[in-house]
């Protein structure tokens, strides 16, 4: 269980020079007060465009420090910058940017060493994982000449590659045709393992679906 | 001769037993009574019998946490090799290779050979320019020193060029942290310029009348390091190439303007024993690089991650 007591941020707003903006605020909050618990199986947070899904999923990752608030993994409070936690941490930005001069097979090997993972127990896995995904044909490719919806499979490869506990994934579904769509809801279940995704409309495939949070407001309201 | 006092039959052999004493012997050393014989088998069989009660939940998942952290940290195997009783040189250069053995794979094929192709292009210029009469005034060791700092920036620029975009946030979710990723790339970058700048150096003081190899290394090594580090810093304001641009623009002003600065003898008086003091002057400006690298850590670390400080959404 992961538990998330009143997560907190707000972003500064870029100096207004106009008149009377004197006393206008100077920091937009994106996140209130986000509290909830995380169970194992899949949690979909939803929410309007601006809504403040992706830093929520930033915050959970480490990627920016919260304002305030604390995270709590089976009882006990943690940094999310903790290595431990990144070590069972996977995680898919919303933007699928990759190196494009890199194969799909380099890139998930470059993954692997930075999340530490031998390198021969690595090769096996991503083969593994992209055979699953549909990617076995390209995995020679650039990630440069595949198209877009196989490289967010690739970030997608990366993300399970070291079999995470806790997933956190930025519109998952967003550009993949159904088998694939099929194949990653399929990866994605695996007891015991906590899932936080983001997606604008419920998912068509079968998940082991926990619950389903809506983000509105800088807070959450369960659905 | 003390009398032995009369027990309850039984009493004392098990009392014995469950002490673990023969009860021939007169256990403990004590001449016990009856009646605390009787007590202190009451008391044995009581603490026999007591069984612990399971940790309450809250004790259990504060155990099972600390479990799981534990785990964590050995789920994330690393290089190891058998230590000694000491620190010697060779468990440091380990685990140096252990820090920068996972960025390998950001440097492709075209790094290294563009570097290499960059270095090596001087040995046709400078010969093309003596034949021509020499419009280039320069020799080998100063042409080492001229490009050592634009191999540098170009490196950390190559290095760095995720930055900005999801591939760069999808890195800094790795188990590493932000300072061991930017050292463990710009060491790649260092280490192979000053290895190919270092055989050149070799060849140039083999070659060279009258150049010192210690001299010549000290020549190019501070403005590498100054420019490397000064494009690292720029990184945090600009995009990646940009400030590799601003750094070049800098260290081409600087040498046009060689005749005019005391601090950049070492290009012209490269390998020979006056280029030595004057490089020195690179260390107070390398050490406020770094100084200022630590200040804006978190600014480059949001920057790496390809985060404006107006994200949101």
């Amino acid at each position: 269980m992961l538990e998330l007591e009143g997560i907190s941020k707000s972003f500064p707003i870029r100096a207004d020079r106009t008149v009377g903006a004197a006393h206008a605020p100077r920091r937009r909050p994106v996140l209130l007060d986000v509290r909830g618990n995380l169970p194992p199986g899949v949690t979909i947070l939803t929410g309007a465009s601006g809504a403040g899904k992706t830093t929520l999923l930033r915050v959970l990752a480490g990627i920016i420090r919260p304002d305030g608030g604390s995270l709590r993994y089976e009882g006990t409070e943690f940094q999310p910058r903790a290595r431990w936690f990144r070590s069972c941490l996977g995680y898919l930005p919303q933007r699928v940017a990759v190196y494009p001069e890199m194969s799909v097979r380099v890139f998930l090997a470059h993954m692997a060493a930075l999340k530490a993972m031998p390198v021969g127990l690595a090769g096996r896995l991503a083969q593994d994982v992209a055979g699953r995904l549909g990617l076995a044909a390209c995995l020679d490719r650039p990630l440069g000449r595949i198209s877009h919806g196989q490289a967010k499979l690739a970030c997608l490869a990366q993300a399970l590659l070291n079999d995470p506990d806790v997933l956190f994934l930025d519109e998952p579904f967003e550009g993949l045709d159904h088998s694939a769509g099929r194949s990653v809801a399929a990866l994605l279940a695996r007891p015991g393992r906590i899932v936080l995704l983001t997606a604008h409309a419920q998912p068509r495939w079968p998940l082991p679906l926990a619950q389903l949070w809506l983000l509105r407001g800088g807070v959450l309201e369960r659905g | 001769m003390a009398r032995r006092r009369r027990h309850p039959p039984g009493d004392e052999e098990r009392l014995a037993a469950m002490l673990g004493f023969s009860p021939a012997d007169e256990y403990l050393g004590l001449d016990l009574s009856p009646g605390e014989t009787g007590g202190l088998l009451a008391t044995a069989e009581t603490l026999a019998a007591w069984t612990p009660e399971p940790p309450a939940p809250e004790q259990q998942k504060r155990l099972l946490a600390a479990a799981m952290a534990a785990a964590g940290a050995l789920a994330a195997p690393r290089l190891t090799r058998p230590r000694g009783d000491l620190w010697t040189v060779a468990d440091g250069l380990w685990a140096v290779l252990d820090a920068v053995r996972p960025h390998v794979h950001v440097f492709r094929a075209p790094f290294w050979l563009a570097t290499l192709v960059a270095v090596a292009a001087g040995l046709p210029l400078l010969a093309g320019s003596r034949s021509l009469g020499g419009w280039l005034d320069l020799d080998f060791a100063g042409f080492l020193v001229l490009m050592a700092p634009v191999v540098a920036v170009g490196g950390t620029a190559y290095a760095f060029r995720s930055c900005g975009s999801g591939m760069a946030e999808l890195e800094m979710t790795a188990p590493l942290t932000p300072w061991q990723l930017i050292a463990g790339r710009l060491a790649w970058v260092l280490a192979y310029d000053s290895l190919l700048l270092g055989l050149c150096s070799v060849a140039a003081a083999a070659t060279g009348p009258g150049l010192a190899l210690g001299y010549l290394v000290a020549a190019w090594l501070g403005p590498m390091l100054a420019l490397a580090l000064a494009d690292l810093l720029l990184t945090s304001i600009l995009q990646p190439w940009a400030a590799a641009g601003a750094c070049l623009g800098l260290w081409a002003g600087a040498v046009a303007c060689a005749d005019r600065l005391p601090w950049m003898a070492p290009l012209a008086a490269a390998g020979t024993a006056g280029a030595f003091g004057s490089a020195w002057v690179f260390a107070p400006v390398c050490a406020a690089l770094l100084a200022a690298l630590a200040l804006s850590g978190q600014r480059l670390a949001a920057r790496l991650a390809g985060l404006a400080p107006q994200a949101g959404g």
